[in-house]
């Protein structure tokens, strides 16, 4: 190995460790999310939701036996618990109001749902469908108006490793930090070596080309690692998070998604000279992918037209694949489709990209 | 003497601009060149073709008697150049660039001391080349561009925004490679950095040489060395003055009060200027003799001064 390949290598170590901001955005905010998220979905606290209760409380039906089963808080409103401890305890607030306060209130985001009194022995309720909280509320008071007369049933949480909303978040939020490691790490800093006339400056030495980009990748390749290493010790210290399938796959994977991104940073880099234009294509490439590929909730509610697409992003590819290692146990076999396609991606970019590459 | 740079009808056309029009010259070993003209007139260009960064449309380039295709290797380490305002990364050390450049060259380590000592940035050694100064910054430019001990060097505005103190630093760094035989070309727009640091000026404007020599050929040549300035009360016309014995030439403005005079016995014309401005009646305001610079030839070749866009 050449001497100058090393400088090459180790002048992009430091410039990586000695900006406190790449530091923390690489390694100390992805470790963040996951520690974030993953307590936010591992242990639950109970669910407090505020109620309109319009017209007083009728006289006959179980709407009226719930209230009535309920505590008087020091506002004069009403407390009712609906739920049991496996299932989440859902705490009604109910709150005298008149109808059109009510309204207000909804407006205002203070109730999501308001039930009216029409006569003494019915109700209506008055509540967006959309909008999940207010369903939600709406069922816990069902479920607590019918209360013991439906059938006796009972509810197992499910908290073993592998379902858990986590579970499904630490593969995602690995395999995007590789994503953003490689286009910010070789696409920026190639176009930001562009601006600077550093390409230009290097390459009127003999300093040679295919060094210089080799240099780039094993550079980036070395700095991921370590992040994706970082991340990964933290989940599986703290949230018991690891391969269950092949370790092979899980690297295989890895180094393909790499390969992807690496060719993708290239080919975005090839042409573009100034930073500011190089942030926008980078943003361009990388936030569709953060929202659509199911990094942080499934992409399959998607219309299904838009979910063949996306399957078939890079990061979606990797993703995927990466998660079934995790949770599904899957080795190698299952991965050779996302690694071939992951590996074609790398290809037809990469060629693209040197071919289109301005040195000057 | 050997030729270490022959140009023969170099052109370069960028989009509907002819940036450099069918230029030829030839610069030996040892010679220090100035390219000297306004932002715009084609040096950096020129300079960048002879570097071979770009590639001319038509002519030919040769240096060291080779051109560069098929040559790209050998003469490489042969240069030593330095862009206009090159960056370098921001939080690598003096020493790490130093050495990252040495590495290009296969150069080792006791070179990159001699360098780091020659540009005298011995102190700022561990320091980040984002917390230089311009002149620093410029002298690390000029330390890469020493690395390999180069037979050509070639510098594009070495010492543009920088402070006079600043700018004679890199003179003297400049004038200790004389010594060694060196051959230097430098673009610039001063004309005092060209007059200190070489034996040879190129005026360069809109792509094409006005004038080359040394500072004595160029002012002799194209006028004398003196000049008479008188700026009158009243607006007198004294063109009729040019060509009279000791006059060579008049270049008065617009309002008739101020003229320049190209003159080649001073104390003569005096004489008959202030006979003619007694004769028509106005006052001087002010008279001053002084040497004719670069920037007065320049103005009479092109009509604006050095300093302007071209």
């Amino acid at each position: 190995m050449s001497r100058s390949f090393l400088k090459l290598v180790l002048v992009q170590f430091r410039e990586f460790f000695r900006e406190p901001a790449i530091i923390f955005w690489s390694i100390i905010f992805p470790v963040a999310i996951a520690s974030t998220l993953g307590a936010a979905f591992s242990d639950k606290p109970e669910v407090h939701q505020t109620v309109g209760l319009a017209g007083g409380i009728p006289e006959k039906g179980s709407f009226g036996g719930l209230l009535k089963s309920g505590q008087t808080d020091n506002a004069g409103g009403v407390i009712v618990k609906t739920g049991s401890e496996a299932s989440g305890e859902i705490i009604l607030h109910f709150r005298t109001v008149s109808p059109d306060s009510a309204i207000l209130l909804m407006k205002r985001g203070i109730i999501q749902l308001y039930v009216l009194k029409e006569t003494d022995s019915t109700v209506s309720f008055h509540f967006d469908k959309a909008n999940s909280a207010a369903q939600l509320a709406y069922l816990a008071i069902l479920s607590g108006m019918n209360g013991n007369e439906t059938q006796r049933h009972s509810v197992v949480p499910m908290t073993l490793p592998g379902t858990r909303y986590i579970d499904f978040l630490i593969p995602g939020l690995m395999m995007f930090g590789v994503m953003n490691s490689f286009l910010w790490g070789i696409g920026f800093s190639l176009i930001e070596f562009r601006m600077k006339k550093l390409l230009r400056r290097m390459l009127a030495t003999p300093m040679k080309r295919h060094e210089f980009i080799l240099s780039v990748m094993v550079a980036r390749l070395f700095l991921a690692m370590i992040e994706a290493g970082i991340l990964l010790g933290f989940s599986w210290f703290f949230f018991g998070i690891y391969p269950e399938g092949s370790w092979i796959a899980v690297l295989l994977l890895f180094l393909t998604g790499a390969f992807a991104f690496t060719g993708i940073s290239l080919l975005i880099a090839a042409r573009i000279e100034k930073t500011n234009i190089g942030i926008g294509f980078i943003n361009a490439v990388s936030m569709p992918m953060m929202v659509l590929s199911g990094i942080f909730f499934s992409y399959h509610n998607f219309p299904p037209f838009l979910v063949s697409v996306i399957q078939y992003l890079p990061l979606t590819l990797l993703a995927d694949a990466t998660r079934a290692v995790f949770v599904e146990g899957a080795g190698l076999g299952e991965t050779l489709i996302p690694v071939t396609l992951l590996l074609a991606t790398g290809m037809v970019t990469f060629l693209g990209g040197l071919r289109l590459f301005r040195w000057h | 003497m050997a030729s270490v740079i022959e140009l023969r009808d170099v052109s370069k056309t960028f989009k509907d601009v002819r940036a450099v029009k069918s230029l030829s010259a030839d610069i030996n070993q040892g010679e220090f060149v100035a390219l000297l003209g306004p932002n715009g007139a084609g040096k950096t260009t020129l300079v960048e073709m002879i570097e071979g960064i770009q590639k001319p449309d038509s002519g030919q380039i040769h240096l060291f008697g080779k051109p560069w295709a098929g040559n790209e290797p050998v003469l490489r380490k042969k240069i030593g150049l330095s862009l206009q305002e090159t960056h370098f990364i921001d939080k690598i050390t003096v020493w790490e660039t130093l050495d990252l450049f040495a590495s290009f060259f296969g150069i080792g380590k006791d070179r990159c001391t001699e360098v780091l000592k020659l540009i005298r940035l011995e102190d700022k050694k561990t320091s980040y080349t984002a917390n230089l100064s311009g002149g620093q910054r410029q002298r690390l430019a000029l330390g890469v561009a020493l690395l390999n001990e180069p037979e050509l060097l070639l510098l594009d505005e070495p010492t543009t925004g920088l402070d006079p103190a600043a700018r004679r630093d890199i003179w003297d760094i400049l004038l200790k490679l004389k010594e060694t035989g060196t051959t230097l070309i430098l673009t610039t727009h001063y004309m005092e950095e060209a007059e200190f640091l070489c034996d040879r000026i190129v005026m360069m404007n809109k792509g094409e040489i006005l004038a080359q020599g040394t500072l004595e050929d160029l002012l002799a040549t194209h006028g004398s060395r003196e000049q008479i300035q008188i700026q009158l009360t009243e607006a007198v016309d004294l063109q009729f003055l040019a060509g009279q014995p000791g006059f060579l030439t008049c270049h008065s403005l617009e309002n008739k009060k101020v003229h320049t005079f190209a003159v080649t016995d001073t104390p003569g014309a005096v004489q008959i200027l202030l006979t003619e401005v007694k004769k028509s009646g106005a006052e001087i305001r002010s008279l001053e003799c002084t040497r004719r610079t670069l920037d007065d030839l320049f103005i009479e070749m092109t009509g604006h001064h050095l300093s302007e866009e071209a």
